[in-house]
């Protein structure tokens, strides 16, 4: 497993995510695995992330949105 | 629509004591909000928001649902609805079950009892901590099944479903397969909660930080049970839809299954115990019995009118089935007077001669005129309230007694819930928030005890403590926002001073029962709780007034000069003299320092003025300026009138002031011919009217009935003007009667028997207004002496002696009960001869001995203190060593006992306040109005009344060796200087202002007020 925490170009359908480019590769989405929310660190100002762990492209990833900055991040590759 | 009819069945109120953080009300309006037509409460292991949640959820047109999230032996969770009353009684008794099975504190339901307690229940197989999801997160599916089936084979496939939760967890995807799939395997049907902890996803901070302080962790710290997210709000179907798209059929089980499940309070019950009367007697016959002997024994003979007003009275009571309730307290009072414990029935029973004649209460309302129905009436919903004062140091006997008598299984304490206030949110949500803890302790100290917690910031705006501060405000914004939304949530459950609840049944078939601090028994309902649900509750109240008076009686007894108390002359002249210097601390209800004023200003002649007394010092009175005009027409300074000739019979005793509750009533009889019980229900209504529009509505329906009996319509709206403005702060007459007999006869003891009542009042302190130095310093003022304690002739408590005080040895400070027990044991041989005889048979310590020296209570074996404390610590015996000074003396007398029977600390600095020109209290006393003036003393109990005007006013009183004198602070030196009076616990002050006299009452209105710094031994005060 790797931290990776990159900012990530992600295409979603009904909110899901359906396809990101990592490294210079387009990866599908194959099946949304688990899905969770986290506060974090909410009394420091930290925004809430909807997370996701997806399986693409024969790998599994967690990626995050963070709805406050409507940005996605690539948080873990699991190897 | 796929969400009709959804409704949450897992949630959890305030009530889940900081597991829950919305008011029930929020979770019930957004509920409403959310168009769902039913929400259960399933608190942890308790159902304590049962009644209110119905009450709310009544009024919103949402059907109640009652449960509980029980837990289970091995720590494991499961959700319990009820279906029905049964489901609700089943309930009750399994909660009591696994409280009173297991350490306070650590419920647990065994699975013997959810089987023997299991009809009328549904359960849903809970959170992640449930029995069933545990084990499947944990990978143990074959245990998660024994698990399922086992509870399948306890509550039926008819009632049991598992529970699918979607709270966006990690996991909550496979969890939710697993269960699904053990639903089809075993078929068991599943439902959507939402396992709701607050009503909106904003709510979610709160719960965070109420989780922190359960958990003893703070913000920043890892914990189990710290919530991932803010998920655990009410959603909408919808949105739990939205998560679970494909367990629609899901959504519709819980649709259905919410639709089954109906409120189940009980309701209209007959929940009081039936007294055993003799065979052959009803309750109606034996009450009747009892009262005609009782009035026999009161009265002697009986008039048509007597008898008329027995009837009546006995008529309601019987017809309302309180039969039994008289009984069960005429019986608790029997038994008291029977072992000699002084008890006195108080508050609105006293306007029942019924009541009288049974020897419940001791005010005769026959003679006195008062209003039954104040009390009780046909058209009152309010269940009567009995409450009845009693020696509290026998209170718990007759509490036992209650319980032996009805049975431990059918009484129980009535229970109370802390909540959320200023200082306590300050102090618990800071500490989770990781701010500094001193500065915390520092803020909640400022903070004034009536500050709630969402009233921080306007207090910081206006209290000159917190302004006048140099508290970081800006530091604890976040806090303040928090403290707001935790005021008034429930913090702990805790035990109601005197209420006890006596049932029919088994209390456990109607309410939850626990265990609060000290082992005590509790009901999960606080008293309008119990109330609304139909119990009767007996208020058995401590008062340690009566412990002082049986205490004085004792003594006096002891030394020969015996009192009958009972029939004291209620026209004593000397003890009227005393009131009328306004001479009352100590004496019962009179010795506040607004009594004192008033008492010094209004002559009080007879038992009636005491009566007018006690209702007169009240916010009501105060505020709405009856004090004034009540002295004037009392005094004959002003002439009596009365708005119609008709009122006279009413309000002559009042000197034409409406001043109690009763005239009221009885005024809107005589007006507006309404019945006594509709008066009454008109001057509740008038007490608790929420708006101008509900109060004008009243007022017509008085004129017009008023003037439909001949009545003026100008009159008539002068009338009610009148009433309605007394109404909300009327007192009930019977109450201050009741109270008024104990504050003569306490005054009659501190005139007659000082001493003896001093120092019974010392003995059993903490009591009344004033610390043990203020009563120390009474005594001196009455001339009489107060020994220091002395380990030869001292007993545990304070005695008489000669005319005196002697201080008790359990005043130093550090003196436990073992240690007397053992000190006493060896003194009872024979008595200590030297400070070597004490240290080797006393069991004293070291730093008792010392004490013990420093107190005076070892001058036996020689007056030099000093020299003993070297005898004792060094073994130089009769070393030449100077004494300490007076003034040491009397500083170390004070900090061990509290007070110094050496002297006055002020009377140290006498000699520099005469050369600065600080006149003494006595000096003071003697000044005309409006000489201006310095003074210095110790300050008594600093305070801040509701006034009139709504502007702040503090009032105080100085202690100095020569006298006391009452301090008026007014709102610009309040703002100023008062952080003097109310940071802590303030030391010496200096004051200067002028000299007001009123009546016999002399005071003065400070103009600036200064501290003189902490003195210590070996020091002086400085300014």
């Amino acid at each position: 497993m790797r931290l990776v925490n990159r900012p990530l170009t992600v295409r979603t359908a009904a909110g899901l995510p359906r396809a990101f480019t990592w490294q210079g590769r387009e990866l599908c989405v194959d099946a949304v695995r688990d899905v969770w929310a986290d506060t974090g660190e909410w009394w420091r100002g930290e925004p809430e992330k909807i997370f996701y762990r997806v399986s693409a492209g024969g790998g599994l990833y967690e990626v995050y949105f963070e709805s406050a900055s409507a940005s996605w991040v690539l948080y873990k590759i699991y190897d | 629509m796929k969400t009709k009819g959804f409704a949450h069945l897992h949630v959890h109120s305030p009530f889940s004591l900081l597991d829950g953080a919305s008011r029930i009300e929020d979770l019930v309006q957004r509920a409403a909000e959310l168009g769902q037509p039913a929400l259960a409460l399933t608190d942890h292991n308790n159902l304590s928001g049962a009644v209110r949640f119905t009450r709310v959820a009544r009024a919103a047109g949402i059907k109640p649902i009652l449960g509980a999230e029980v837990t289970l032996e091995g720590g494991y969770h499961l959700t319990l609805l009820a279906r029905d009353s049964r489901g609700y009684r089943s309930l009750c008794r399994l909660l009591t079950q696994s409280h009173l099975t297991h350490p306070r504190g650590y419920p647990a339901a065994s699975w013997e009892s959810l089987s023997a307690h299991r009809e009328g229940l549904v359960a849903l197989s809970g959170c992640r901590r449930g029995a069933v999801s545990a084990r499947i997160l944990a990978g143990r599916l074959a245990e998660a099944r024994a698990s399922a089936e086992r509870l399948l084979g306890i509550f039926g496939r008819k009632n049991f479903y598992l529970e699918l939760i979607p709270g966006l967890l990690p996991g909550d995807r496979s969890l939710h397969q697993a269960l699904a799939e053990l639903g089809a395997t075993l078929n068991i049907r599943l439902v959507i909660t939402g396992d709701v902890h607050y009503a909106r996803k904003a709510d979610f901070y709160l719960h965070d930080l109420f989780t922190c302080v359960r958990t003893l962790t703070t913000v920043s710290a890892l914990h189990l049970e710290r919530p991932l997210n803010a998920e655990n709000y009410l959603k909408a179907g919808e949105e739990l839809m939205a998560l679970l798209p494909e367990f629609t059929w899901a959504m519709a089980e819980t649709a259905a299954l919410a639709a089954e499940l109906e409120p189940s309070l009980p309701e209209g019950e007959a929940l009081f115990p039936r007294f055993p009367t003799p065979p052959g007697e009803t309750a109606a016959e034996m009450l009747r019995r009892l009262t005609y002997e009782g009035a026999q024994r009161r009265y002697g003979r009986l008039t048509a009118a007597l008898n008329e007003r027995l009837e009546r009275e006995l008529a309601v009571i019987s017809r309302l089935g309180f039969a039994d309730y008289f009984l069960v307290v005429w019986d608790v009072v029997r038994e008291a007077k029977e072992r000699r414990i002084r008890c006195a029935g108080r508050g609105s029973a006293a306007d029942s001669v019924v009541s009288y004649c049974l020897g419940i209460t001791e005010v005769d309302a026959f003679r006195r005129e008062l209003l039954f129905e104040r009390f009780m009436s046909r058209e009152r919903a309010e269940r009567p309230d009995i409450d009845l004062d009693i020696d509290a140091r026998h209170r718990d006997d007759l509490a036992d007694y209650l319980t032996r008598r009805y049975g431990a299984d059918k009484v129980a304490a009535v229970a109370t819930y802390n909540t959320f206030q200023g200082r306590s949110a300050v102090r618990d949500l800071g500490k989770v928030l990781e701010l500094e803890e001193a500065e915390l302790d520092a803020l909640a100290k400022r903070l004034p005890y009536f500050v709630t917690a969402d009233g921080i910031r306007a207090a910081r705006e206006r209290v000159p403590e917190l302004k006048n501060s140099s508290v970081p405000w800006e530091c604890y914004e976040q806090l303040l926002d928090f403290c707001a939304a935790a005021a008034g949530l429930p913090r702990h459950l805790g035990t109601h001073l005197g209420g006890l609840v006596v049932a029919r049944e088994p209390l456990a078939n109607l309410v939850p029962l626990q265990r609060a601090a000290k082992g005590v028994v509790v009901t999960q309902f606080d008293k309008d709780d119990v109330e609304d649900l139909g119990l009767v509750k007996l208020d058995l109240l401590s008062l340690r007034t009566f412990g002082a008076v049986e205490e004085s009686l004792r003594t006096l007894r002891t030394s020969g000069q015996p009192l009958d108390y009972d029939r004291l002359p209620l026209d004593d002249k000397a003890t009227f003299r005393m009131l009328q210097k306004g001479r009352t601390i100590g004496v019962f209800q009179l010795e506040s320092p607004a009594q004192r004023a008033l008492q010094s200003r209004l002559g009080a002649g007879n038992i009636e003025d005491i009566v007018a007394s006690l209702a007169l010092i009240r916010p009501g009175p105060i505020k709405g300026n009856m004090v004034e005009p009540y002295i004037a027409r009392r005094r004959g300074e002003e002439e009596v009138s009365y708005l119609l000739p008709a009122l006279r019979p009413v309000l002559e005793k009042t000197y034409g002031v409406v001043l109690f509750q009763e005239q009221v009533i009885a005024i809107a009889t005589i007006v507006a011919g309404f019945s006594a019980g509709e008066a009454d229900r008109l001057r509740r209504v008038m007490t608790h009217a929420r708006s101008q529009a509900e109060m004008a509505a009243i007022g017509r329906e008085f004129v017009a009935r008023a003037v439909a009996r001949g009545v003026a319509e100008e009159t008539a709206q002068a009338i009610f003007a009148t009433i309605a403005g007394y109404a909300s702060y009327g007192f009930c007459e019977a109450h201050a009667a009741a109270f008024a007999t104990t504050a003569y006869k306490t005054a009659y003891l501190m005139c007659h028997h000082p001493a003896h009542y001093l120092a019974a009042l010392l003995s059993l302190q903490p009591m009344g207004f004033y610390p043990p130095w203020v009563l120390v310093g009474e005594a001196r003022r009455r001339g009489v002496q107060v020994l220091p304690p002395d380990v030869n002739k001292s007993a545990a408590q304070y005695t008489v002696e000669g005319g005196a005080v002697r201080v008790g040895l359990k005043q130093i400070k550090g003196v436990d009960e073992k240690v007397l027990k053992e000190l006493l044991a060896a003194r009872s041989n024979r008595p200590y001869t030297s400070l070597a005889d004490l240290k080797e048979r006393s069991g004293l310590s070291a730093d008792l001995r010392e004490r013990f020296i420093l107190s005076g209570a070892c001058s036996a074996f020689g007056s030099n203190r000093r020299a003993l404390l070297w005898e004792d610590k060094l073994g130089r015996k009769g070393a030449a060593v100077a004494d300490f000074s007076q003034t040491d003396k009397i500083l170390l007398e004070w900090d061990i006992l509290g007070f110094s029977p050496s002297g006055h600390p002020l009377s140290c600095l006498r000699p520099r306040f005469r050369e600065q020109g600080i006149r003494s209290i006595c000096d003071v006393l003697r000044l005309s109005r409006g000489r201006e003036v310095q003074v210095a003393g110790l300050p008594i109990r600093p305070h801040r009344p509701p006034t009139r005007s709504g502007r702040t006013v503090a009032f105080f009183s100085l202690e100095d060796e020569t006298g006391i004198l009452d301090v008026t602070v007014f709102e610009d030196v309040y703002r100023r200087d008062g952080q003097m009076l109310f940071s802590g616990t303030p030391g010496p002050l200096l004051v200067q202002g002028h000299v007001e006299r009123r009546g016999a009452g002399v005071s003065v209105t400070a103009a600036r007020i200064q501290a003189l710094t902490k003195i210590t031994p070996g020091t002086a005060y400085q300014e």
